[in-house]
């Protein structure tokens, strides 16, 4: 009997250990599932800095360069310290104009077939406050590579100016129909009035002045700008430090460096548009796209405390970092279903900046949504809108999960050094700095840091769409809207 | 009874409780494994018995790992009366499972730092989710979760379709030549028209996702920070029990060559638009790689001699679309009268001709292959858009290794070959011409 009993018990043994696996295979999706899939945090990363040399010659120029053999690939990259803020009304468009010539000299003709047979890549852009150049091929095309950036930077003529006038007049002339290049023209027109900082989006000062930027402007201009004592240059990828160096040496020591600083104004509040609502009729419009805002110049504020710098960060991510859970989104489209996206960007440079928040929508939905914007800045800045713990956790854990990923490739954490420490006059390890400084955010930090520097009494709202079916809210509702025909 | 006689029939018992219980869970998980490949570049591929396929793309540089579920099914797939759906289930498929709430995908995601999104296009919808490689779980289950348990609230869905209406006024910039040719094909129509999207149901909706949301018509691709072994298991344990599914797909139409050009008076163009369109080979074709660069030659001879020099055109945009089972020439031309084409299709002939009479230099040829294969080379830096190259070469072709061939075709095309193509398939006769015009002032 005692035989059997164990016999027994041995079988409900087993049969247990396989009904088991049974329901292992069959998962049960619960709340409680969930909640122990979802913790976790990450921990502050610490990006190393990777080895690098730094290079200066006689005559200025900076050169960093970083060794990966990871893959066959070669990358110059670089920044010129000088940037659209110069401009004046005058001379406004002559940045971007030259960088489009130099543009057109790298890819047309004879001499733009050469490089792309050898799959080089290579662009120059202009910025507010900097300009810069990206250039990559495969290493086997070293020499040309080189070349090709060497008479960029030393050599470019602007024997092609007059056809890349003609090309750029046409594409500025299209953004008089394009809804998303008059929202940005009336904006910073407005909010910036006169500062170069909205001359970029301001077409129709640029046509102005298009036929005024000749050849001989261009090559005066860029012959101000283009000089060793102004430019930094970031090699990286499949080479030898050793034999670079030497090539560089050989290629830019003959370079001449000049006089001459980047300067830029101030920009200054332009009180007319406080609280101003402006709306551009554009009769075929679908949609009402919205920008309201305000200008933003804390640019000494963030280089002396970073700590505010990243409270706010952190609070406008909160706030509208456009993704699901974002106050914006969840208010403007999650709950109202008004529109598809709506975020809350803002840019701060040497001489000024702006913070705004972009959206489409509905053009009958125009004026409920303009005040749900309002209310919830008003909120917040009120602190009737408490910011949250566990939203600003999310926003941290967010950052630190994917810092490592945007500084995996040492070219990224090497171009941020050379920003932080060069550009920016910040220390050697500012990026860790950063790190450290948003895990230190809390939600009352964040709080206070929008109180301080959001300002809803005094956003411009300026709406790109169809005044017929626009309007009619707005006038229900009393609310002054100024119409203006695009011009 | 005996004691060995207890033992026999114990044993015994034991045996059939094994047969027995192993054959349910073989048969229950279906989950046995599947072929698992280690190919030679940097991935591994295998499948569960219903259909699922899984492909991992190892990489340790950083803790995060991205998890991608695409489904084979996308605006190719619609009726024109059903355009929109699958962009709209897409969008749905965030609002609630039977145990997670409206919007909890997102809230969780975040939760744990991650980040998600989507993505519905012609041949596919993908959802992605991009975690902590610890979180790896997480997203398999809201996947699995999602592919079974999808409810639709009928109040949320009147709701996001407001969304996605909103979504397709945004989208229509004024006129492209993309408005061109959603009106030839609503299978270019991802999101849909308004009038599309106003009228699809709830039931609708369900249906079509009860038809393609199945494990045999999906491919779970995994990036970064993991083993293939645990993203297996993670498969068996969420995906295993799910049955496949036997999927109909429409039979596309072909283009009507009764009466040419093909007139579509319609209030989504403000300016008129000439749509050529020639059928090509299948996308996996040796012919197709030459037939891109005699587009692309196309586009810039169009552009220089009837855009800039003739003035008869104010755009031009030449491509080749590869779709599972039809692929395509478009060559869509914005003229700048509003009435006589002739001269532009003239043009167009013309410079057909001056490339099949004179072609390319060998120059120019390398230029494009260069190009081609320096991308694939750069493209190495990132795995997760390594492994999209991969995975839509199983979705068109049912091939994995589809970018090696496309190398090696890419490789071999001479000039004659550029030539030969052209004359071959950009012909009048192999092109149906469609002329897309606003309507009439009356």
């Amino acid at each position: 009997m005692k035989s059997v009993q164990k016999y027994i018990i041995g079988l409900v043994t087993i049969s247990l250990f396989f009904m088991a696996q049974i329901t292992w295979a069959q998962v049960e999706f619960s709340q409680n599932l969930y909640a122990k899939l979802a913790q976790s945090a990450s921990p502050m990363p610490k990006i190393k800095i990777p080895e690098y040399q730094k290079v200066t010659l006689d005559n200025g120029l900076i050169i960093y360069l970083v060794e990966d053999h990871d893959l066959p690939i070669l990358a110059i990259n670089g920044t010129i310290r000088w940037g659209r803020g110069a401009e004046t009304l005058k001379n406004a468009g002559i940045s971007d104009l030259m960088m489009e010539t130099i543009n057109d000299q790298v890819y047309g003709g004879e001499i733009g077939q050469h490089y792309q047979l050898r799959g080089i890549r290579i662009g120059f852009n202009s910025g507010d406050d900097n300009f810069n150049f990206n250039g990559n091929a495969l290493s086997s095309e070293k020499d040309a590579l080189l070349a090709i950036v060497y008479e960029i930077l030393c050599k470019a003529n602007f024997e092609n100016t007059d056809e890349v006038r003609e090309e750029w007049e046409k594409s500025l002339k299209q953004k008089e129909t394009d809804e998303v290049s008059l929202l940005y023209k009336y904006f910073y027109q407005n909010i910036f009035k006169e500062h170069p900082y909205s001359f970029d989006q301001d077409y129709t000062l640029l046509l102005d002045n298009l036929s005024k930027l000749n050849q001989k402007r261009l090559k005066s201009y860029y012959q101000q700008v283009f000089r060793p004592n102004n430019t930094l240059l970031f090699v990286y990828g499949d080479f030898k430090t050793a034999e670079m160096i030497k090539e560089l040496k050989n290629f830019y020591s003959h370079w001449q460096a000049a006089t001459g600083t980047f300067e830029t104004v101030p920009a200054v509040e332009n009180p007319d548009t406080f609280g101003q609502i402006l709306l551009v009729d554009k009769a075929n419009a679908k949609n009402a796209r919205i920008v309201m805002g305000h200008q933003f110049n804390h640019a000494e504020l963030f280089d002396k405390d970073l700590d505010v710098r990243t409270a706010f960060e952190v609070g406008n991510q909160v706030l509208g970092s456009g993704d699901f859970g974002s106050y914006l989104m969840d208010e403007i489209r999650s709950n109202k279903g008004y529109v598809y996206d709506i975020s809350s960007k803002y840019f701060c440079n040497r001489s000024g900046g702006a913070f705004r928040i972009i959206t489409s929508v509905r053009p009958d939905k125009a004026c409920e949504t303009v005040s749900a914007i309002k209310e919830m800045v008003q909120a917040i800045k009120t602190g009737q809108r408490k910011l949250i713990h566990t939203e600003v956790f999310r926003v941290i854990n967010h950052k630190n999960a994917f810092f490592p990923e945007s500084y995996r490739d040492k070219e990224e954490i090497i171009e941020d050094l050379i920003d932080n420490f060069e550009m920016k006059k910040h220390d050697m390890n500012y990026l860790n700095q950063y790190i450290a400084s948003y895990n230190r955010v809390t939600a009352a930090t964040a709080q206070t840091a929008l109180k301080q520097l959001l300002f809803p009494e005094k956003m411009l709202t300026v709406i790109v769409g169809n005044k017929e079916a626009i309007l009619p809210a707005f006038q229900e509702a009393n609310i002054a809207v100024t119409v203006v025909s695009p011009k | 009874m005996s004691q060995p006689r207890v033992r026999s029939i114990f044993f015994i018992l034991i045996l059939l409780l094994v047969l027995l219980l192993t054959g349910v869970v073989v048969a229950d998980g279906k989950t046995a494994p599947g072929d698992l490949q280690v190919s030679e570049v940097k991935y591994t591929h295998c499948s569960l018995d219903n259909g699922l396929q899984i492909y991992v793309f190892e990489d340790y540089r950083v803790p995060l790992v991205e998890v991608n579920l695409w489904y084979k099914v996308g605006s190719l797939d619609e009726s024109k009366s059903l355009s929109g759906i699958s962009h709209l289930l897409e969008h749905l498929m965030f609002l609630g499972t039977k145990t997670l709430q409206k919007d909890q995908v997102h809230t969780l995601v975040r939760q744990v730092g991650g980040s998600n999104n989507a993505e519905t296009s012609y041949a596919y919808t993908k959802y992605y989710e991009k975690v902590p490689a610890a979180n790896l779980e997480l997203a398999i289950a809201i996947e699995a979760d999602r592919m079974h348990n999808l409810v639709i609230d009928a109040a949320e869905f009147t709701r996001e379709k407001e969304v996605v209406k909103q979504e397709q006024r945004r989208n229509s910039r004024g006129s492209s030549s993309t408005s061109a040719l959603k009106v030839i094909s609503p299978h270019y129509d991802i999101i849909g028209s308004i009038k599309s999207i106003n009228s699809l149901t709830v039931e609708q909706v369900l249906n079509h996702y009860r038809r393609y949301y199945v494990p045999n018509n999906a491919i779970l691709a995994v990036a970064g920070a993991v083993a293939p072994q645990r993203v297996l298991e993670l498969a068996r344990k969420y995906f295993g029990e799910y049955q496949p599914k036997t999927i109909e797909r429409l039979t596309s139409v072909a283009d009507s060559k009764a009466e040419q050009p093909v007139v579509i008076e319609t209030p989504t163009v403000v300016q008129p638009y000439i749509v050529m369109r020639y059928k090509l080979p299948a996308g996996d074709h040796p012919d197709l790689p030459a037939l891109k660069i005699v587009l692309n030659i196309l586009q810039s001879k169009l552009s220089a001699t009837m855009q800039w020099e003739k003035k008869l055109i104010s755009s031009v945009d030449c491509d080749v679309s590869i779709l599972p089972e039809s692929t395509q020439a478009k060559i869509v031309l914005c003229p700048k009268t509003k009435n006589n084409f002739a001269p532009v299709e003239a043009g167009v002939d013309a410079e057909l001709s001056d490339l099949i009479q004179y072609g390319i230099n060998e120059d120019t040829l390398k230029c494009y292959k260069v190009y081609f294969l320096r991308d694939m080379i750069f493209d190495q830096r990132e795995p997760n858009s390594f492994s999209e190259r991969v995975i839509k070469g199983v979705i068109l072709f049912n091939d994995p290794e589809f970018y090696r061939r496309e190398i090696q075709y890419v490789n071999a095309v001479t000039k004659d070959d550029l030539i030969r193509v052209a004359q071959k398939y950009l012909t009048k006769e192999q092109r149906v011409l469609y002329y897309i015009i606003p309507p009439k002032k009356r």
